[in-house]
This record gives structure tokens, C-alpha cells and sequence, in this order.
């Protein structure tokens, strides 16, 4: 289906050259260059590794993949391969100081970042959920949601570039964002006590220091006190007492990787470091109706998430 | 008795299901968190989730400290005037009234305040005393107010409505806080508050003293003294919480403190009748209360709480009395009449105060005119000596509550609370009374089918001097979406006699006379025990106030606009609205009144740094007596403005109008009560200190009195500014 699709492209590129100067076939010709690479690319197969974790989880991974991009990959022993994933922050570091194609599975923003810094260009599928994607959520579940408090730590603190505070754009501010950076566990109290009074409710961006399981009862119970809910960071703390989250398991890990994968054969080469593009939604049917928000379908939120990263 | 039995084997059975249920869920949760891989306990569970605001069987009124800054209270009962149909006014000098749908005036009596769930109304002589309450503004974390009765949840004297006070919990004060404010009528407050944690204890303390002059301005051209209305008052109170995580299951909470006010009083006008100040009066309050209370989770859908608490006040207010002449003409000496034995026997024969001053002009009562001749002869001199209200209050209250989930349709509460009440006084009881109390509660969520919400409740209690009572409560809510809900809610209540109003056994009795006076007491007085001639005593038996309440409302939500309307008719029968004081006691002659009206509440933040409140009501009063519409205004509202511009400036304004107090009352004409609030707050980093600078202004708009013509400002633009540092 791909391949027809394809050839129907090319269809219609013969007739646009057929139309035009000799100047802009040329430029046409250099502008197709990444396609005709994309065809030599798509034409060999791909060999990948899979590093880290538990053999299932590696078996797992290594199955998913084979199955989704079915011949154009070839899944190998480690060594040698054109990409490898690591499914850990230490085979991720390891194997990116070791120079080769790698793609981190799940790997913490910072983490990733610390590498990067070190002047390896590998990339990774971040570990936890998009902080845009997580604020889009709660604007769903919560249309009135006006004032968000986003806690950040030393480490975590360039993560707010990720997060385009509205009242920055130039629109009318109908969502204001309130970054408070404190130093972990000890500075939490008093950083919520500071925070929340000021804030509708708290986006909890996937930080260990500050969403642990140390630390959610402290965050959790000092939130609803208030009544500011909280959203985020992962399941465990939806299951905990959070509203709400997106997640991205491993099922959504493979299609995201696949998606990747396809691009490298395609084009040549990986994405930045980022989210993965898949994900589902998880609710907390309790905290939500003790907070009076309406009971909303999961895929259906997970489907207009999409819908508006898609545009 | 069947219906009681009922209660009971509910109550019982519902604690007993819930520890089934207990070890069930407890299975589950150990299976549902290693299939989900999460280390993370559950925290927010059902069972300790509260009810969504659209789903409660009542209209209620959220403070929050949002509002609680914006309105720049400094006392606790001026935030009251932010719910909507609520009258809450300094009525009485420097004492505070807070009345839903207001009715009478000074007696505070009809709604019952509780802080973290202990109950503040005094159970000795029926009222709230806002003076007293040892809490602070600072302390408050929300206020919730359940408008219209709600005796099936929290029993008798939840009457009109129920003022809920949540104080800040430990864990969320975790700084130093110095504060210190000033301003013209007199005010001068400072506070102290700190707070901590140490592992999985937390506690909380706040240390504070108010003084004002109150209301400030001459009232009474006859009176020869400054002319002033005696109401200033200095307020101590203290405060502490203190939380132990005993478990990830287990919360143990414990709460102190305490209040000392001094409160000037002017001067009595039934006293004046007979005698004259020889210094003015100041009543002394001292309260103290320790509370603890304990949660257990057997299963996020079955919890338990036990709370124990006892508290203590002890009220005086002692007078420097010079008894008049009888005449003008008479020797200073026969003022002392009104202290004698032989002017107390006319009185227990005559029963009222006016028949019994006649007959000391008949010559008829010849023990009387015997006693008066020898004093009219006699170098006594004038007969002074002091006159001390007292009363002593103590409760000690056991409840235990327990709370449990049936799937995701039906929640059911039940309880049982036992208390004791012990009130002595020699002015009111002569001696002490008390009252033992036992009581069982329960409540029912049913969801009926999916938009259909069924809440019944009922509150019996037995105790000695008012007998069995059962306050029932039954709502349907529909839910058209969450977020909104329509609700018909019918309630009765009942508010029960008082230790005083049962066993009243009134005696104003003599000390520190003067001295020939002292060394003759029998001699001049005709008893050891000096004590002014009238003397009331309870006949006993009296029948509870009623209230029957019927409630449409709606509540919702619409994006950043929240709503509550609330229709009402509320039948209040067999009130004691006559004196039931020292002076007269009359508890056969009852009243009623009845209440019709709506009230709205809308707050919307149409932008991130703007909220606005506005709230109304309307209320029509009929009364089959004056007095009981003093405190009821045909229209009130509301309208709040807070603007926070950036994380530094703080800008608000409050504007409060009730159209008219006493109405059809004591006064010539209805007296209007309007004013505006102003506050300006700015907030600096100090390195690790922050600093709060906030300045208010409080203009009232009319030059009447409040309430009643005492009530006057001199200056009616109040100023104050704050300074406090947080570290």
C-alpha cells in the first residue's frame, strides 16, 4: 500500500516536470534528493538491537518491533546492529558514549539531556508524559482551569521551555502557568504551601524528587486539603489519588519506536529526543467526581488529544 | 421506639459490614497495585474524598482563604457577611451577632458553629460567642456554611444552618510568621504563627491579641459620662494542631487552645432602674479546649473516625453598683431596699419587677415599710457593693463515625456520640446544672438510577432534660450533568432549652459592701446573703424550638462561572422570643415566624487574575412578634473584587449592603447598613523572609447606626495597615 502509494507521488511529479523551467526542475531535482535517498534506504534492512531490562522485556520489544515493520527490520544479537535501543538510562549512557546509533526507550528527560551535553548525539523516547500534552488534559477535564502551578526542581527546571506559557504569546491569557522552582523532598512543603494557594491546580511534570512514592501522600493529601487537584505525573500517582494523566506503556513505546524506525528508513535519520506520539489516557473516577468534573470517556479524550497535536 | 431501634440496628450494622468489607478490599487494593507495578499507595480514597458539591442535600457556601485575603478580615464574623442571607454584625457593642435569616437580634442562638468538627455553641446559656472563638483568621483554611437546618446530620441546634470552620492543617503551615496591624478606632493586633514537620509529625501554632475601640461615638446625650459606648475589647487567643502519620491508614490529629477576652459593657438598663455605676462593667471571658481525633482507612472505601474532645469557658462580668434612693427625697440608706430578704418575699408574691417597686408604696406590705422606715433612718449611708454575672460552662463529647462505600451508588454514614454538659453559676442557676446526652446519626446516598440522587438522614438523640428527639431529613438531587444538579430538600430541626432556660434559678448577689452594710448584713438586709430583690426561676419542661424548611435549588458549574440559586420556606414554631433573663422569664408566651425568599451566589473569573463574587438574597419575614425581624433585612447582598496583577500586588474591594436592619423593631425608622472594603496588598522577597504589606480601608456609606442607635462610628472611614514578615 505504501509502495502504490509512492508511485502515485511520482506519477504527479513527472507531469509538474514536464511544466516547468529547466531552473525549477533543478531545484526540483535537489528537493527530491531525500526521497531517492529514502528509496535506497527503504530498499536495505535495517538491523536493531535491544539493550536493558529484563530478557521478557527485551524479547518483548524485539517481537513488537519485528512484528509492526515486519521485513524491513532485522532484529540482531548486540553488536553490530544499525540502531540499538536501550531500555535503560545505563545501557542508554554505555552505549551512547560508545558512539553508535542509539535510541533510549523510556529514558528520563534529564537523562537524556546529561548525555546530550556530553556531545553524544543519540537520541531517546523520553520517559513519562509530554507536560503540553498533560496540560491540554487537564484544559479538557477541567474548561474553567485558569491558573496551573507547575513545580520544578534545579535539574528539571529548562523543562518549562517545554511548556509555552500562554500569557508569552501574546493572546489573551486565559491560562496563566506558575513556575515555582524548589530544591527536592525537604523544600516541598513549604513550595506547596506557597504554591497552591495561588494556583487552580498543579501539573506534576514526571520528576522523581518531587512525585515519588516518598512524597505523593505529602503532595496528594496537601493538594485536596486545598482543593487544587493535581495531574499527573504517571499511573501510579493517578491510582494514588492524581486526576489524571496520559501514559505512554510499552505497547505505546513500540509504535512510537516503529514510527522512528520508519523514518530512518525513509529519510535517513532519527527524530530529536522527545515523547513518544502514542499514548493513552488514564482517570481517577473518584477524584474527579469529588471535584464535581464530568466522567469523560478515556480514548475519547485520548482521540481529541491526537486530534489537536495532529493540527 | 420502633424507628429508634431501626437507627440503632443501622448504626450497628453498618460498622460491622464495614470491617467485612475491610478485609475484602484490603485483598484487592495488595492485587490491584501489583498488577498495576505502582509502589504508590492509594491516598485519595473514596472513603476519604468528600461528597461533591453537587451532590449535597443542602446550599452551601464555600470561604476560601482566596476570599478569606481578598476580604481583609480580621475577625471571624465579619467573613459571615459573604453568605448570602446571612446578618452578621457587631448588634450588641463589641459582641458579635451571626444569624442566618437573622430574626432575633441578640440572642445568637439558632445556628451552631463548629471548628474541625467540635461544637463552639455553649451548652449552658444558648449561644455562639465569636469573641471567644481561639481561632484565628490567619488559621482558617475554609469555612463552609450549610444554609437552611441540618439537625439530621449534626443533631439539635443545627437550626438554621450549620458554620463549619476548617482550620489550616499542620502540614500546610511550614513557616514563621510575624504580623502586625494598626489602624485608627483603635486597632491593634499582632500575631505570631509557626509551623513544622518532623518526619511524620506536623504541627502548627499561632499566638495572636486584637484590641478595639468599637463603636466610638456618643450615643446618649443624657448619660453624664463620656458618652461613649463602652465596647472596646482586647482579645488573646491561642491555637495549636498537631498531626501524627501514625500509619499509611491510621491519622491521629490533636488540637488545643485557648482565648482570653476582656470586654468593656455598658451600663445595664434594667440595673439603672434602681442603682448607678460606681465603675463600669467588664465582662472577662477564659476558654480552653483539647481534642483529638483519630482516622482509621480499613479499605479505600471504609474509614472510621473518633474524636473526644472537652472544652471549658468561664464567663464573668462584675458590676460596681450604688443602689438609688427609693425617692429622691430619702436617706441614701433605703436604695438598700432592693437587697433585702423582705423585698424578695413581695417579689415571689407579686412575680414581676413593677408590682413589686408599687408595693413600696402600700402600706399594706408592712414587713416592707417596716424595713423601709428603718432604713430611711438610719446613718447607713448608701448601700454599694459588686454584682458578678457568672457562668461556668464544661462539655466533654465522645462521637464515633464511621463511613462506608457500597460500590459507586450508595455511601452510608452512621455515628454515635455520647456527651456531657455542665454549666454552674450563682447569677443564673443558683448552683450547677447538667445534661448527659446520647445520640445516633445516620445518613444514606442512594444514586436511584444514573441522574437520580436519593440522600435521606436522621438524627435521634436522648438526653436528660429535653427527652428523645428525631430530626429527619430526606433530598432528591438531579443531576442533569455532573457539575450540576436541581435539588428538592425538605429538613426539620429543633433547637433544645439550654441549661439555663431548663433549670434558671436567677440570683444578682451582693458582695464587697460597704462597710457598715458588711459588718450588718442581717442587721440592714434581713439575710447574710445580700441579693437584688428579683429572682427567676425556669418552670421547667419547656418545649424546643421547631424549624421546617423546604428547599428548591440549583447548583452548577459553567466553565469559570459557578452558580448556586436557593428557593426556600422555612416554618420556625415555638420560639422563645420573650426575656428569659434575670429580670423577666417568660417561656409559656411562643412565637413564630415565618421565612420565604431566594438567594443566589455566582463567583466567575473571567481571566486568570481576576475573580469576582457577587451574592444576593431576599427575605420575606412574617413574625408574630417585632423582635423576631430585627436582624432579618428584606435584602442583602454582596459583591467581591480581587485583581491580582502579578505575583506581588494584591488589589480587592468588598461591598456589603443589607436593606434594613430592625425594620419593624425598637427603631423609629429601619436602619440600613452599607459599606465598601478596600485592600491593597504587596508582597517583596527578602532573601529567605517575605514581607506583606496590606492596607485597608472600610467606608461605611450611611450615617445610621448598626442595628440598633447605640451602634454609631464617630469616623465612619476605618483605616489599617499590616505589616508582617514570613521566614
Amino acid at each position: 500500500m505504501r509502495f502504490m502509494l509512492r508511485d502515485v507521488a511520482h506519477v504527479r511529479v513527472q507531469r509538474k516536470v514536464m511544466l516547468l523551467s529547466l531552473r525549477r526542475c533543478l531545484l526540483l531535482v535537489l528537493a527530491c534528493l531525500p526521497l531517492w535517498v529514502g528509496a535506497a534506504a527503504d530498499a536495505r534492512v535495517l538491523t536493531v538491537s535491544v539493550h536493558g531490562g529484563d530478557a521478557a522485556r527485551v524479547a518483548w520489544f524485539s517481537d513488537k518491533l519485528a512484528g509492526m515493520l515486519g521485513e524491513r527490520i532485522r532484529m540482531v544479537p548486540p553488536g553490530g546492529a544499525d540502531v540499538q535501543l536501550a531500555l535503560d538510562a545505563q545501557h542508554f549512557r554505555r552505549r551512547c558514549r560508545e558512539g553508535t546509533r542509539v535510541v533510549g526507550v523510556a529514558i528520563a528527560p534529564q537523562q537524556v539531556r546529561a548525555v546530550r551535553d556530553d556531545g553524544h548525539r543519540c537520541t531517546a523516547l523520553f520517559r513519562g508524559a509530554e507536560p503540553e500534552r498533560q496540560l491540554r488534559l487537564l484544559q479538557l477535564l477541567q474548561p474553567g482551569l485558569q491558573r496551573v502551578g507547575v513545580l520544578l526542581t534545579p535539574d528539571s527546571d529548562w523543562l518549562r521551555t517545554y511548556l509555552l506559557d500562554p500569557a508569552d504569546s501574546g493572546e489573551p491569557a486565559s491560562l496563566a502557568l506558575d513556575f515555582l522552582e524548589v530544591a527536592p523532598r525537604k523544600e516541598l512543603a513549604p513550595a506547596l504551601n506557597r504554591l497552591l494557594p495561588r494556583v487552580d491546580a498543579l501539573l506534576a511534570l514526571d520528576e522523581t524528587g518531587l512525585y515519588g512514592p516518598n512524597t505523593a501522600r505529602l503532595v496528594l493529601l496537601t493538594s485536596y486539603r486545598q482543593r487544587r487537584p493535581v495531574v499527573g505525573p504517571n499511573r501510579s500517582f493517578v491510582q494514588a489519588g492524581s486526576l489524571a494523566t496520559t501514559y505512554s506503556g510499552d505497547i505505546h513505546l513500540a509504535r512510537s519506536l516503529a514510527q522512528w524506525l520508519r523514518r530512518l528508513l525513509e529519510q535517513g535519520r532519527l527524530p530529536e529526543p522527545g515523547w513518544p506520539a502514542h499514548f493513552s489516557v488514564t482517570l481517577n473516577e473518584d477524584v474527579l467526581k469529588a471535584y464535581d468534573l464530568p466522567l469523560r470517556d478515556p480514548q475519547d479524550l485520548a482521540a481529541e488529544l491526537r486530534d489537536g497535536e495532529a493540527h | 421506639m420502633i424507628l429508634y431501634r431501626w437507627i440503632l440496628v443501622a448504626v450497628l450494622g453498618g460498622l460491622l459490614s464495614g470491617v467485612v468489607h475491610a478485609q475484602t478490599d484490603d485483598s484487592e487494593q495488595e492485587v490491584q497495585g501489583a498488577m498495576d507495578g505502582g509502589e504508590i499507595p492509594r491516598v485519595l480514597t473514596p472513603a476519604r474524598l468528600d461528597q461533591p458539591r453537587s451532590e449535597v442535600p443542602a446550599s452551601v457556601t464555600v470561604i476560601d482563604r482566596e476570599m478569606i485575603e481578598a476580604s481583609g478580615a480580621r475577625e471571624l464574623y465579619d467573613l459571615m457577611k459573604l453568605v448570602p442571607g446571612m446578618s452578621a454584625v457587631k448588634v450588641d457593642g463589641n459582641v458579635p451577632t451571626v444569624s442566618y435569616h437573622g430574626t432575633m437580634a441578640r440572642d445568637d442562638r439558632r445556628m451552631l458553629v463548629l471548628i474541625d468538627g467540635r461544637s463552639v455553641y455553649k451548652p449552658g446559656l444558648a449561644r455562639v460567642v465569636w469573641n471567644d472563638l481561639p481561632v484565628s483568621v490567619a488559621d482558617v483554611a475554609r469555612i463552609e456554611v450549610t444554609r437552611g437546618p441540618n439537625s439530621a446530620s449534626y443533631g439539635a441546634n443545627a437550626f438554621s444552618g450549620v458554620i463549619n470552620i476548617i482550620t489550616r492543617h499542620a502540614r500546610d503551615v511550614s513557616t514563621t510568621t510575624v504580623e502586625t496591624r494598626h489602624g485608627n478606632n483603635g486597632v491593634s493586633d499582632q500575631r505570631l504563627t509557626s509551623g513544622g514537620d518532623r518526619g511524620d509529625a506536623s504541627w502548627r501554632f499561632t499566638l495572636e491579641q486584637q484590641h478595639d475601640h468599637g463603636y466610638d461615638d456618643g450615643y446618649d446625650p443624657d448619660y453624664n459620662d463620656d458618652q461613649l459606648y463602652r465596647d472596646d475589647k482586647t482579645l488573646n487567643r491561642t491555637n495549636l494542631r498537631a498531626g501524627w502519620d501514625l500509619s499509611p491508614r491510621d491519622q491521629l490529629e490533636f488540637f488545643a487552645g485557648g482565648s482570653s477576652t476582656s470586654l468593656q459593657r455598658p451600663p445595664d438598663d434594667a440595673f439603672l432602674e434602681f442603682t448607678r455605676y460606681r465603675d463600669f462593667p467588664v465582662q472577662r471571658n477564659e476558654n480552653a479546649f483539647a481534642q483529638l481525633r483519630w482516622q482509621r482507612d480499613f479499605s479505600p472505601r471504609h474509614s472510621l473516625k473518633v474524636s473526644a474532645y472537652s472544652q471549658y469557658s468561664d464567663s464573668r462580668e462584675k458590676m460596681d453598683l450604688c443602689a438609688n434612693p427609693v425617692t429622691p427625697t430619702s436617706a441614701p440608706a433605703t436604695g438598700a431596699i432592693f437587697f433585702t430578704r423582705q423585698m424578695r418575699e413581695v417579689f415571689l408574691r407579686k412575680g414581676n419587677i413593677d408590682d413589686t417597686v408599687a408595693a413600696l408604696g402600700d402600706p399594706g406590705e408592712t414587713a416592707l415599710q417596716n424595713k423601709l422606715s428603718e432604713l430611711d433612718g438610719s446613718n447607713a449611708g448608701t448601700f454599694c457593693g459588686d454584682f458578678t454575672f457568672d457562668v461556668v460552662e464544661k462539655r466533654h463529647d465522645l462521637e464515633i463515625e464511621n463511613t462506608l462505600h457500597w460500590g459507586d451508588r450508595i455511601k452510608l454514614v452512621t455515628g454515635l456520640n455520647l456527651r456531657h454538659d455542665r454549666a454552674q453559676s450563682e447569677t443564673y442557676l443558683s448552683g450547677t446544672a447538667e445534661n448527659y446526652s446520647q445520640r445516633a446519626f445516620g445518613t444514606l446516598e442512594v444514586e436511584v438510577a444514573d441522574p437520580v440522587l436519593l440522600n435521606l438522614g436522621g438524627f435521634w438523640e436522648k438526653d436528660d432534660i429535653n427527652g428523645e428527639f428525631f430530626n429527619p431529613r430526606g433530598a432528591l438531587i438531579l443531576k442533569p450533568a455532573q457539575g450540576h444538579s436541581l435539588r428538592a430538600v425538605y429538613s426539620e430541626a429543633v433547637r433544645t432549652s439550654d441549661l439555663y432556660e431548663a433549670e434558671a434559678r436567677t440570683n444578682l448577689t451582693a458582695d464587697n459592701l460597704t462597710p457598715e452594710f458588711e459588718q450588718n448584713r442581717q442587721k440592714w438586709l434581713g439575710w447574710t446573703t445580700p441579693r437584688f430583690f428579683a429572682t427567676q426561676t425556669s418552670p421547667g419542661d419547656l418545649e424546643a424550638e421547631r424549624i421546617e424548611s423546604r428547599e428548591l435549588g440549583y447548583y452548577g458549574r459553567f466553565g469559570t462561572v459557578e452558580l448556586d440559586v436557593r428557593f426556600f420556606e422555612e416554618r420556625l414554631r415555638n420560639l422563645l422570643s420573650r426575656g428569659v433573663n434575670p429580670f423577666t422569664f417568660n417561656a409559656h408566651d411562643r412565637e413564630r415566624v415565618d421565612l420565604e425568599g431566594w438567594e443566589t451566589q455566582l463567583s466567575w473569573r473571567p481571566v486568570p487574575d481576576h475573580l469576582l463574587r457577587v451574592t444576593s438574597s431576599h427575605v420575606h419575614n412574617e413574625a408574630s412578634i417585632n423582635i423576631e425581624e430585627r436582624l432579618s433585612p428584606r435584602d442583602s447582598g454582596s459583591f467581591l473584587w480581587r485583581f491580582d496583577p502579578n505575583r506581588r500586588w494584591m488589589v480587592s474591594t468588598v461591598y456589603y449592603l443589607a436593606h434594613d436592619y430592625n425594620r419593624e423593631g425598637g427603631s423609629a425608622v429601619p436602619l440600613p447598613y452599607e459599606r465598601g472594603d478596600l485592600v491593597i496588598a504587596h508582597r517583596r522577597d527578602l532573601g529567605d523572609t517575605r514581607l506583606r504589606v496590606e492596607g485597608r480601608v472600610q467606608q461605611y456609606f450611611e450615617h445610621e447606626p448598626v442595628v440598633f442607635k447605640e451602634n454609631r462610628y464617630a469616623d465612619r472611614t476605618h483605616y489599617q495597615l499590616s505589616l508582617a514578615l514570613e521566614f
